[in-house]
This record gives structure tokens, C-alpha cells and sequence, in this order.
């Protein structure tokens, strides 16, 4: 769906830039192209991986580890949500049948906060764009933030 | 180009290796891992190339005054609810941001917003809130949005407050 709209809206953007300057346009598709070519090496890696993770990880350990409703399954989901990255539509149906096999849903909240906010997998590409210091200081607050979430849920719910 | 192809055959040279390396010993196990990084990528592909047209659009037609005047240091509490919209209007992972949010600080957005829009991307997602609620309930939705907002604003400006003491 939200794929759908980003296409149109870059067709459509395209389409508007080649009728006032076709030269411009020609190398705005050539930017574009060349920054594909710079990401495809670290988003290979990083797709491999993630698929590795989850091929690696059996659903039956999951049930079993994510049933335990005290520290230890929050700091598991916590941790897990540190390393990967995944965009939040994937997150939520994810996060829906980790509730069902039984995790809580405080731990649930800070899985999904460090699950979109942080990942170690991803921080050499964040790294690439903004700095090291830049991305350490952003992931290291977000996953204080995550936690708090996460412990003000167990409040609050 | 081959200099620019290199990597990527690397990359997908070892991949390939530590598949068939697996599916020597555990078929399985290969297969599954393949099938989830190409739905992984398969994922990206839908999102990644619109996004990166759309940069290379606003990169050759917004001027840098533009940005600088909505979310530069002088921008304030209309810059932070801007860079907020910005973040919360796209969709795809937080790694689709880095490209735009590299642009807008070169454009001279300041740290605070550059970080609230990276934030709101990632986690801030109103159209996501029905799906967030389909899932897990809609009180659960609602509070984790409550909680997110004025977390995502401390951090931009803890951020800010961070980058603007000299690292030791």
C-alpha cells in the first residue's frame, strides 16, 4: 500500500521535473541510481542476515522463550529489538503473535520501539550518513527511551 | 561501472557461498534463510528505489534556504512540528530515512529536528496506529503513542545539547 504511494508520488514527482528541465531530470535519475549502487552492497548484507537470524531461530525457542514473564523475557525482546531493524508494518503482526504465544506487553512495547528505533545491524549505515558519534549517541537514547517505554507500560496497562 | 559493481558481486558472492556451505550440512536451514532474505529484500525493492527518485528530486529542486528556514536553528517550535509531520507522513524502515535526513542536514536542518524526524519515522506512524491497534489493542496503541511523542522530542534535543559540548 504505502509502497504504491511512494511510486506514484515519485512518478509523478518525475514527470513534473522532466516537463520543466529535461536535462535536470536526467540527472536526478542518475543520482538516484548511483545512490542505489552505493546502498546495494550493506543492504544485501543486512536482508542476508536478517534472513539467516530468522531461518537460524526456531519458532518452537521463541514460544518457549518469550512465555517467561518476568525480567528475562523483557531484556530478551529488548535485545532482539536492539539488533534487528524492521519497518513497522512487519512489527506489529510480529508483535501480535509473540502477545499470543505469550509474551507481556510491556515487553512487547519495548520490542517494538527498539525494534524501529535502533539496530546494531543497521548502525554502519546510519553510521555512513550521519558519523559514528551521531549514531551512538541516537541508538544509546532510543534504547533508554525504548526501555522507559517499556517499564511505564507495565505501569500504565 | 565496475569499480561500482565490485562490492555487490562481493556480497553477493559470499552470500551465495554460506548458503551452499549451509546446504551441504542443513538443506533446511539454507532454504529458509534464503527465502527470508529475499522476502527481505523484496521488501526494500518496493520501498528503496521510489524513495531514492524522490531524494534525488528534492535534492535538485528544494533550495537549501528553503530548508534551512523550515528546520534550521532559527525554525523553532514550527521546525520540530514540521520535521514530526515529515517523519510521521513516510513509510518504510528507519534506513530509508538516513538518505533524506542526510540531506536535510546538509541543507542545514539542526540536530534536534534531524533526530525528531529519524524518531518519527521509525516509531511515530499514525496511519500504522490502526494496524498497532489490530494487533495489540487500541488502549496498548494509544499509550505507546502518548509515551513516544515527548520521548522522541527529549531525545532531539538531547542530542543537540550532547553534539554541543566539545567531545573530550
Amino acid at each position: 500500500m504505502s509502497s504504491l504511494i511512494l511510486l506514484s508520488l515519485a512518478l509523478s514527482g518525475l514527470l513534473l521535473s522532466a516537463r520543466k528541465d529535461r536535462a535536470r531530470t536526467r540527472k536526478i535519475l542518475e543520482a538516484a541510481w548511483r545512490s542505489w549502487l552505493g546502498l546495494l552492497p550493506s543492504l544485501l548484507g543486512l536482508t542476508a542476515g536478517i534472513g539467516l537470524a530468522t531461518a537460524l531461530i526456531s519458532p518452537q525457542a521463541v514460544a518457549h522463550l518469550f512465555q517467561e514473564h518476568g525480567a528475562a523475557g523483557f531484556l530478551f525482546l529488548s535485545g532482539l529489538g536492539t539488533l534487528l531493524t524492521i519497518p513497522s508494518p512487519v512489527a506489529y503482526p510480529l508483535a501480535g503473535t509473540l502477545h499470543r504465544m505469550g509474551a507481556s506487553l510491556p515487553a512487547l512495547a519495548s520490542f517494538i520501539t527498539t525494534l524501529t528505533m535502533v539496530g546494531l545491524l543497521t548502525a554502519p549505515l546510519e553510521a555512513k550518513a550521519f558519523g559514528r558519534a551521531f549514531t551512538f549517541r541516537r541508538q544509546a537514547l532510543s534504547l533508554v527511551l525504548a526501555l522507559a517505554i517499556g517499564a511505564a507500560m507495565g505501569v500504565l496497562l | 561501472m565496475s569499480r561500482t559493481w565490485r562490492p555487490v558481486l562481493w556480497i553477493l558472492a559470499a552470500i551465495a557461498a554460506v548458503h551452499l556451505g549451509l546446504a551441504w550440512r542443513f538443506p533446511g536451514l539454507a532454504a529458509a534463510s534464503a527465502r527470508g532474505g529475499l522476502q527481505g529484500f523484496g521488501q526494500i525493492l518496493a520501498i528503496l528505489p521510489a524513495v531514492l527518485v524522490l531524494l534525488a528530486l528534492f535534492d535538485a529542486w528544494v533550495p537549501r534556504a528553503v530548508v534551512e528556514r523550515s528546520l534550521g536553528p532559527g525554525s523553532g517550535l514550527r521546525g520540530v512540528a514540521f520535521a514530526m509531520l515529515l517523519g510521521t507522513a513516510a513509510a518504510g524502515p528507519i534506513y530509508a530515512a538516513f538518505p533524506l535526513g542526510l540531506s536535510l542536514r546538509e541543507k542545514g536542518a539542526r540536530t534536534a529536528n534531524l533526530v525528531i524526524f529519524l524518531g518519527a519515522w521509525a516509531t511515530i506512524k499514525v496511519p500504522m496506529l490502526m494496524l498497532e491497534s489490530a494487533f495489540l489493542g487500541p488502549r496498548f496503541a494509544l499509550i505507546r503513542l502518548a509515551l513516544t511523542v515527548p520521548g522522541v522530542l527529549g531525545c532531539g534535543f538531547l542530542m543537540e545539547r550532547l553534539e554541543r559540548r566539545p567531545a573530550r
